[in-house]
């Protein structure tokens, strides 16, 4: 649901169909290797400190397997899914910190006796499904100063915050950071996901590489090769963006905010998710991590913006007793 | 052979025609003989009205069957409404709460499968009384004290609440009656006590997505005994375990196969029961005579009270002599999530003091949360 709205550029997509006709064959090991070197190229770490996999949610997942053995499990309420399930489904006992509103920042306050002991923190910051970037670079550091403690940031939505700690796994061997190509470059079809940490984790993911599809590694390559499309959508999110919450605020609906290319919103109605789906809008109901009134709305293009802000406006119109 | 087949949910409907009068006059509440005042005072009836509103909004009219109480109490409202009804019960031209109670039993007894009710707290009450855990109910707000959170949000809320009802697609969950004091409520001191639960149908999210969905799926029920496993074996022998309120502490009671009051302060120790229902004399009594104690608590009240409602027994005596470090606090995840943070009034600067900051909530197996308590 949190995709691109619109297919990426022609040169990709003509790479992709082309790749195709040669879908018999494992996935050549040069072309792995140069999106391996854009990678490290676009991030700015050598290749080496990167991990790559099919999608982020399968990084998670392992490494959350691979770390979190006689270590507490520390990640937000709420989350993405995929770290709360993840963190609900390993065998280690789990901790989550309630965000609050309205800035949804995490708290270490109550975490100084829990850091000493071995434990395994997994963020994403940005935050998803409020938008928030939850973390500072103060708190990080305080996190990673802690020996015992590992921690993994999920930046999949860095390119819209312009936010990422990347450069501290020089500094800490225990700081993990996980991106992903399906958000700013709309490759979410493809499952791009990549890691990168210093030798001490990324050594932990030896002889567990996963192959890529084909055509996946074929849309990273040319999507590297073509950032612009990715800058000019994240403006455009940007102007939309602004546009939208002028809009919703003077509907007199709750607007939290976004370093991502969605926005989280509240209303004083419940089931508002379902309203909107009844009406032809589909956006992210967050009833199951914050309330039924919260929903979590994609930019698209402008004229499904224009279409959501109007039947959000009836919607609102209509209730008010 | 018989080709067409009654399928119709038998929905019970009472509505107390004298609640919410007080409101408009300035009266906060019609208990007892106080509506007649508000009557003087050129107060009309609100419940009709907001009755009318959610039969109106229900969509699967077809599909049920109305029983309901006569007159002013039910069926004044529905008989120009087109949906099937039969009446159930009698009353006289006065309603009492004495109605309410008896007409809620015999709509149980025709077995029904969920009440409406259309009031306010007092009301709530009395169908608690009458029925208990039995059957679901829709509470339709209308009075002027309504802070049990058993309440639907408006008329078109439990509408809907009720027409998922009637698709089936629909899980209950208990909710808290509360008892205002309606003397104190007047001179504006809000004193709440728990009452006892209803049980309410949770309406489930619809809308489904490749990436939806926290929680890996766990029913509320799940949810209970995932939270009763971990502290069950984490109980240790030699330690007084003190058992507040509520319906999730009761699951740990239920698996240790234990008595438990709903409502009131239990004692186990060694998995026996020593104590029910104490008070704080006999609360501070076992403190004395035990070595170690462990409070397991659950918030009450709606509001996320921790300590200062429902469980007053608990003084600041108690918790000064327990400590903050032995007292454990149970949630359900959809609990939590209802939450802003946890509070505490227990009537002392001082223990209030103690308990504010940061507190951890078990919410499943090996599974705790961190939340603010103001």
């Amino acid at each position: 649901m949190n995709e691109m709205y619109k297919a990426p550029p022609k040169e990709i997509i003509h790479s992709v169909k082309e790749c195709i006709n040669l879908i018999n064959r494992y996935t050549p090991q040069k072309e792995v290797d140069t999106l391996m070197n854009l990678l490290s190229l676009y991030a700015k770490v050598p290749s080496e400190a990167i991990v790559l996999s099919t999608g982020s949610d399968l990084l998670i997942k392992e490494f959350m397997f691979l770390f979190s053995n006689n270590r507490k499990i520390i990640i937000a309420e709420p989350t993405f899914v995929i770290i709360n399930n993840s963190a609900q489904n390993a065998d280690s006992a789990s901790l989550k910190i309630k965000l609050s509103e309205p800035d949804f920042k995490i708290s270490l306050e109550p975490l100084h006796h829990e850091l000493k002991k071995p434990s395994l923190l997994v963020f994403d910051n940005p935050n998803n499904p409020t938008g928030s970037l939850i973390l500072t670079q103060d708190d990080i550091e305080t996190i990673l100063e802690h020996k015992n403690a590992i921690l993994l940031i999920d930046e999949a939505y860095f390119e819209f915050s312009k936010v990422s700690y990347v450069k501290l796994i020089n500094k800490y061997p225990n700081l993990a950071i996980l991106r992903t190509l399906s958000k700013s470059f709309g490759l979410a079809g493809s499952g791009i996901g990549y890691l990168i940490a210093g030798d001490l984790i990324c050594k932990k993911f030896q002889g567990l590489e996963i192959m890529l599809p084909y055509p996946s590694v074929i849309a990273g390559i040319k999507a590297l090769m073509h950032q612009n499309y990715m800058t000019d959508y994240i403006n455009e999110v940007e102007t939309e963006k602004r546009r939208i919450i002028d809009f919703v605020l003077e509907l007199g609906v709750v607007v939290y905010p976004s370093y991502t290319n969605f926005i989280l919103m509240k209303t004083e109605l419940q089931g508002i998710s379902e309203k909107l789906a009844e009406l032809g809008v589909l956006v992210y109901d967050a009833s199951n991590q914050l309330g039924s009134e919260y929903f979590r709305v994609t930019i698209g293009s402008k004229k499904e913006n224009d279409f959501f802000l109007e039947t959000l406006k009836n919607i609102v119109i209509s209730n008010k007793d | 052979m018989k080709t067409k087949h009654n399928y119709k949910k038998k929905i019970g409907l009472i509505v107390n025609p004298i609640a919410g009068m007080g409101g408009s006059v300035g009266l906060k509440g019609t208990d007892g003989d106080i509506y007649k005042k508000a009557i003087k005072m050129g107060a009309t009836q609100v419940t009709p009205i907001r009755a009318n509103e959610l039969l109106l909004n229900v969509k699967n009219k077809e599909k049920i069957i109305l029983i309901v109480a006569p007159g002013k109490m039910g069926a004044d409202i529905v008989k120009d409404l087109g949906i099937d009804f039969e009446i159930i019960g009698e009353i006289g031209t006065e309603t009492t709460k004495e109605d309410t109670k008896r007409i809620a039993k015999q709509m149980v007894e025709k077995s029904i499968d969920l009440i409406i009710f259309c009031g306010g707290d007092g009301t709530a009450r009395d169908i608690f009384d009458s029925i208990g855990l039995e059957k679901p109910v829709v509470a339709l707000p209308a009075g002027v004290k309504m802070f049990s959170s058993v309440f639907a949000i408006n008329p078109r809320a439990a509408a809907e609440i009720i027409d998922k009802f009637i698709e089936g697609t629909i899980e209950t969950q208990e909710k808290e009656v509360l008892d205002i004091n309606e003397d104190l409520f007047r001179k504006d001191i809000l004193q709440a006590k728990l009452y006892g639960y209803l049980k309410v149908p949770k309406v489930l999210n619809l809308i489904q997505s490749g990436k939806t969905g926290s929680g890996s799926g766990r029913t509320i029920e799940e949810n209970k005994q995932d939270i009763a496993q971990f502290m069950i074996e984490n109980m240790e022998d030699n330690i007084l375990y003190l058992l507040g309120p509520g319906t999730t502490i009761k699951t740990i009671t239920d698996n240790l196969n234990l008595p438990k009051t709903l409502l009131g302060i239990d004692a186990i120790y060694d998995n026996k029961i020593i104590g029910r229902d104490l008070n704080e004399k006999a609360i501070l009594e076992l403190l004395n005579k035990y070595k170690k104690t462990i409070i397991i608590i659950s918030p009450v009240g709606g509001q996320g009270f921790i300590f200062g409602r429902g469980n007053k027994q608990i003084t600041p005596r108690v918790l000064r002599k327990v400590g903050k470090n032995n007292i454990k606090i149970i949630a359900t995840t959809d609990k939590m999530r209802e939450l802003v943070c946890l509070r505490v009034d227990t009537g002392n600067i001082e223990i209030d003091k103690m308990l504010i900051g940061f507190g951890k909530v078990i919410t499943g197996y090996k599974e705790e949360l961190i939340v603010k308590i103001e």
